[in-house]
């Protein structure tokens, strides 16, 4: 009934650009969050020691190696579930993607222990009890490591947020503007409503049909986009490193979880709801200014 | 029904359009509103249906004064009013049927009843066989008699008819006036407002006379 079909044109395409920038970010917001917590799990309740000049005799025992002695001492201690000691060749490895090969030959390396505790452990206490004996030990329990990344993704979360609601503003206020633009150019069309009977709240329904109409199937194609290049992307990054964590993402993994892809498929009819809401607001408001 | 009392209305910094208007409808009566074009007809029909105010004096409709009513009342009391427009005001991007079925829409009425009445009233007016035609493929006649499907498919009380045979011949205008005849008979109030004398000597029905924004009523 009501005609507006530059405006209805042009809020169709501003929709699903915003609706495709939205899904976007929602992925990346709930990604980031959904690894960083792997990172933080996988790093919990870990430390790691390092011992310099491992193979040398310790100062107070002759017949005993540094790393004999800290792991003499470390398995001393309840709550250490499991002591693993890296040789040389896997603590290269480790640093091969840091370092090159010629400069890696030249380092003094010391030995790494990775220790898995079952319960807490006071590790400044334990660390001066092993240096004590083996002077030069450090031990890592990640706590600032860990503080950074939970502020970085707090950030980073944060700043997906702001985002997101800047695509809501952009969006409500191209729903706000077609309204505007509709009802204007439909004067004679709503006066004859009004005329016949209609109220503001018929004028409001039918309005609301006509935006529904616009807005559900732009909101719905930037949603398919939205995850098509998602998908297309995740193969891309498969195909490059194919044993980065992001593998799991579409098998069934930990990555993102089906509470995730609920919102993430949901936020088409959020933002339908979102727009019905704007339009009856926008119509009772500029009905009554009139 | 309807009681207008010293009612006078201009505009701003204008001399008056209507002035010293005193008149009553009663119920179940049909009334010519006669006058040159100009005289203020369209003027005082808008204040029966509530589409101006008038500057002084008193309009009562259903027996309520017309000032100082709220929204809704304004509404209820419009989905009373049958009006027929002079320029039709059709809807051009939607079908016949769905133009007449518009006050029934408004109305809440359920999707049966609208589909079981629209047919039936657009065969009354001889418009059955372009249910799914668009007002533009009528002729002036044809979007005439749409019209007043429009105006009556929701059994007004009043049914007010601003210049109906303007756009139409002789012949089509009797034809109208029938209809209008058999509203009538039915128990609708209608006003007739014209400006061809011959018609409001054809019909026998009392005539509201418009001279210069004042009335002179003729029984």
């Amino acid at each position: 009934m009501l005609r507006n079909r530059g405006a209805s044109i042009f809020l169709a395409w501003i929709i699903v650009c915003m609706i495709f920038l939205a899904v976007i970010t929602l992925v990346t917001v709930l990604l980031t969050n959904s690894l960083s917590k792997q990172w933080i799990h996988v790093v919990d309740n870990v430390i790691t020691v390092q011992v310099p000049e491992a193979d040398l005799k310790s100062q107070i025992n002759d017949n005993i190696t540094r790393l004999g002695s800290t792991l003499k001492i470390l398995r001393g201690i309840p709550g250490i579930s499991k002591i693993k000691i890296f040789d040389k060749q896997e603590t290269l490895k480790l640093l091969s993607g840091w370092l090159s090969e010629s400069a890696l030959k030249d380092l003094n390396l010391p030995r790494l222990l990775e220790i898995k505790l079952h319960k807490a452990v006071n590790v400044p206490r334990l660390e001066k009890q092993i240096k004590a004996v083996v002077p030069g030990v450090s031990l890592d329990d990640h706590s600032r490591w860990k503080t950074n990344l939970a502020l970085l993704i707090t950030m980073m979360g944060d700043v997906g947020w702001v985002f997101l609601g800047l695509i809501l503003i952009v969006c409500l206020t191209s729903i706000i503007f077609t309204v505007v633009m509709t009802i204007s150019s439909n004067k004679e069309i709503i006066s004859l409503i009004h005329l016949i009977g209609g109220g503001s709240e018929f004028v409001g329904r039918i309005c609301q049909v006509y935006i529904l109409k616009v807005t559900a199937p732009a909101a719905l194609l930037g949603t398919c986009i939205a995850i098509l290049t998602i998908f297309v992307f995740h193969q891309h990054l498969h195909n490059l490193f194919p044993s980065l964590v992001t593998e799991k993402l579409f098998n069934g993994g930990t990555t993102l979880i089906l509470w995730d892809w609920c919102l993430i498929a949901s936020t088409p009819l959020i933002f339908t709801i979102f727009s019905l809401v704007t339009v009856r607001a926008s119509v009772l408001i500029l009905i009554r200014k009139n | 029904m309807v009681r207008f009392q010293d009612v006078e209305v201009c505009y701003i910094d204008q001399k008056p359009i209507l002035s010293n208007i005193n008149f009553e409808i009663k119920p179940n009566s049909f009334h010519f509103l006669a006058g040159k074009s100009g005289a203020g007809k369209s003027s005082l029909l808008k204040m029966m249906y509530l589409a101006l105010a008038p500057t002084k004096g008193r309009v009562d409709l259903f027996g309520r004064d017309i000032k100082g009513l709220k929204r809704f009342e304004v509404s209820n009391m419009r989905k009373r009013i049958g009006i027929v427009f002079q320029d039709f005001r059709l809807i051009e991007n939607i079908s016949i049927r769905e133009n007449v079925a518009l006050p029934l829409r408004i109305f809440g009425a359920q999707e049966k009843v609208i589909r079981r009445h629209v047919p039936e009233l657009l065969d009354w007016v001889g418009l059955g066989d372009h249910l799914e035609t668009f007002p533009a493929a009528l002729s002036g006649g044809e979007q005439q008699r749409v019209a007043i499907a429009r105006a009556v498919i929701a059994r007004p009380s009043l049914l007010l008819a601003d210049e109906p045979t303007g756009n139409v011949d002789d012949k089509l205008a009797e034809r109208l006036m029938y209809l209008f005849e058999e509203l009538h008979r039915a128990g609708t109030n209608v006003v007739v407002a014209t400006h061809n004398e011959n018609l409001i000597n054809d019909f026998n029905y009392p005539v509201l006379h418009i001279v210069d924004g004042s009335l002179i009523s003729k029984l």
